[in-house]
């Protein structure tokens, strides 16, 4: 039975979630693998032009800034798809992988890498972004359309389908990594492991068109959540429409992710344990758990990245490593406190 | 009325973040402040700042004499031995850009083809410069086309000339030897053949084989790097492998295993029949100035008769048995 907190609790456990975020972002654009120095770039930015602005101003603006923002709302994106699919698919292995959202959208981005000749760019988006969006759609669509009933989505087909299509996706860029120029196989193999390597802004506003009405979708959900999680009987009881509140997080959930996915490639971790860690830490109320796990994912993920460009500079380490290593022992931690 | 809320609340973010997107597209950054004397617009008079993003671009500025206006270079840069000395910026894939923005550099230079540096220097307004270097003909261009751009222009026609000239002074002393057929295993898993990658037709490597009187068993695959079959193999029959094994592999004991294993999948043929060699240099597989040196160690393993037998260090050497180039 998930217990609702009340609005003092409610606050305080908001408060101390906004406060983890503010340090966070505003520490980690201070660390990186060159030392900048901060009474520079504090007063070069707060007078004279943009034209003056020596080397130490322009990493601090043009790399470290979007870098954070990027880390932020990608933790934050996935560690929300997260928590919302554990939910609707009532599977605490639930996580924005499930889908196959994921491995689709990896087939996507290998495709484009195997074939040189598509490197170009269209506004702000890339070549191996757009063909993993695409792949990412296509997987969408065809678990959309096993998983459809009159009534609704069948949750359980859906999580079946989304498996199955996951690892038939995994199949198929096997095969193009077999058949690959081996010159390229190391170009994948980066992109698979997931990074946050961002130039200037225009690919965190990339991320913007998918990631904000996907996020909404999904926070308007918040309280049909709290009944959802009691049962879909249950929460029809209570008057909830469950077919449409299923589609609602199925289509943000699945937007969401393939934007994440296009960006940063698959970054595991964060979409599966950060709410777990929310809920053991704030409670289950699903008004607290999808700010929450936001909140804490962005954090841990900007955090995390900020150690992934450090500790081996001047080179960089996929943020997924990391995010593992740190989070995995912790989450253990609270689940042995919890007994 | 729950589901007009949804779609009303989808459509109205959806239009807030495309304007987000427009609004983050039109931010501009500044460019690396220029000093005086060189114009703007990401053209850069004569670059007085160079980065080198692959081993063979690094070989090919040295050569040209402009050492001294590298400020950096990649990982993987390690000849000639000053190149060491020169700051470090990563891979190909995963520069370094904060460093690179740190060394204000005004060109540059990289091989094939990175959407993320192609990014960057269009943001930072830094000259960027693609060099191909994936054949005999277009590493001669490419020098020209460097020493142009790096203002040496004549240093650079010279090396041209002075490349092709050698390798067509092989070629006219290999006129009359009959073409040996040449297996070139570029990669396999150890103690197997599995995996098993060669060269196709085009590469430099397949060109300089065939320079240096020998001919490429795999020359009709189009792919470049194409994993092959080891009936395939069998069925063409080479005279000659060459299999390049990285120095600090380097062991008596893991050279005979690989000499053993090709023993083993040609059992019945004969030391004569198939040589089978095991260089440790790493100029074959750089596209740069030194694919004479690469030239001269592919044609005494192909034509000792006419080059003489290649030489190998003494074995107490502490790397091993490791290759003298020397002239032909």
């Amino acid at each position: 039975m998930t217990e609702l907190l009340t609005r003092k609790k409610f606050l305080t456990a908001i408060f101390c979630y906004l406060v983890l975020t503010v340090i966070v972002l505003s520490l980690t654009p201070f660390v990186g693998s060159e030392n900048l120095d901060e009474s520079v770039i504090y007063r070069e930015l707060t007078s004279g032009t943009s034209a003056d602005w020596s080397g130490d101003t322009r990493i601090f603006v043009s790399q470290r800034i979007p870098r954070v923002l990027l880390g932020f709302l990608i933790g934050g994106s996935l560690a929300l798809v997260g928590s919302v699919f554990q939910v609707i698919f009532r599977n605490p292995l639930a996580s924005p992988a499930t889908l196959g959202v994921t491995a689709g959208g990896a087939v996507g981005a290998v495709l484009a890498i195997s074939v040189p000749a598509l490197a170009f760019q269209i506004g702000p988006i890339s070549t191996v972004q757009l063909f993993s969006l695409a792949g990412s759609a296509a997987t969408m669509f065809f678990i959309y359309l096993m998983a459809r009933r009159p009534q609704g989505l069948s949750m359980n087909t859906l999580l079946l389908a989304g498996v199955t299509v996951g690892i038939l996706a995994a199949a198929v860029s096997q095969l193009i990594r077999y058949l690959a120029n081996p010159q390229l196989l190391m170009a994948m193999d980066r992109w698979l492991m997931g990074g946050l390597d961002v130039i200037g802004y225009q690919q965190l506003g990339a991320l913007m068109p998918m990631l904000l009405p996907g996020a909404g979708l999904l926070f308007l959900q918040l309280n049909n959540l709290n009944h959802l999680s009691l049962g879909s009987e249950m929460a029809r009881g209570h008057g909830v429409d469950v077919g449409s509140v299923q589609r609602c997080c199925f289509v943000g959930g699945t937007l969401v992710t393939a934007a994440a996915v296009s960006l940063a490639g698959p970054i595991a971790f964060v979409g599966l344990v950060v709410p777990h860690i929310v809920r053991l830490v704030s409670g289950y109320d699903h008004r607290i758990v999808l700010p929450g796990a936001f909140l804490a994912g962005g954090s841990l993920l900007a955090a995390c990245d900020c150690l992934a460009r450090t500790i081996v500079a001047p080179t960089e380490m996929p943020v997924g490593i990391i995010t593992a290593i740190i989070g995995g022992p912790f989450f253990i931690l609270l689940l042995l406190r919890g007994k | 009325m729950k589901n007009r809320l949804n779609i009303l609340v989808f459509v109205l973010l959806l239009a807030a973040g495309l304007l987000l997107s427009v609004v983050f597209s039109r931010i501009t950054l500044p460019g690396a402040s220029r000093p005086a004397g060189q114009n703007s617009g990401g053209q850069v008079a004569i670059p007085q700042r160079i980065v080198c993003m692959s081993p063979s671009i690094t070989e090919i500025v040295f050569a040209l004499g402009s050492e001294d206006r590298v400020v950096g270079v990649s990982n993987f840069c390690h000849y000639p031995p000053e190149a060491k000395q020169k700051p470090k910026l990563g891979g190909f894939l995963n520069p370094n850009f904060e460093q690179l923005i740190a060394l204000e550099p005004d060109m540059v230079i990289v091989q094939g083809v990175s959407e993320k540096i192609t990014q960057f220097c269009q943001q930072e307004d830094i000259e960027l410069l693609k060099v191909r270097v994936d054949s005999v003909e277009n590493i001669c261009k490419d020098i020209e086309v460097l020493g142009r751009k790096l203002g040496c222009p004549e240093r650079g026609k010279q090396l041209s000339f002075e490349i092709s000239g050698a390798l067509d002074d092989i070629k006219k002393r290999l006129a009359k030897c009959k073409p040996r057929k040449v297996f070139f295993s570029l990669y396999r898993t150890t103690g197997s053949m599995s995996g098993l990658t060669t060269i196709g037709a085009d590469t430099f490597v397949s060109e300089l084989i065939s320079f240096c009187g020998g001919e490429n068993i795999f020359n009709d695959v189009a792919i470049r790097y194409p994993q092959i079959s080891k009936e395939s193999l069998l069925k063409r029959a080479p005279q000659i492998i060459i299999e390049p094994i990285a120095p600090e592999n380097l062991s008596l004991q893991y050279r005979e295993q690989v000499i053993g294993d090709w023993r083993d999948f040609f059992a019945g043929v004969s030391d004569e029949e198939l040589r089978i060699y095991l260089p440790t240099s790493e100029v074959l597989l750089i596209p740069g100035p030194r694919i004479v040196e690469a030239a001269a160690m592919l044609a005494k393993m192909i034509h000792p008769e006419v080059f003489g037998e290649i030489r190998f260090a003494p074995a107490d050497d502490p790397k091993g048995q490791s290759e003298v180039p020397g002239e032909l």
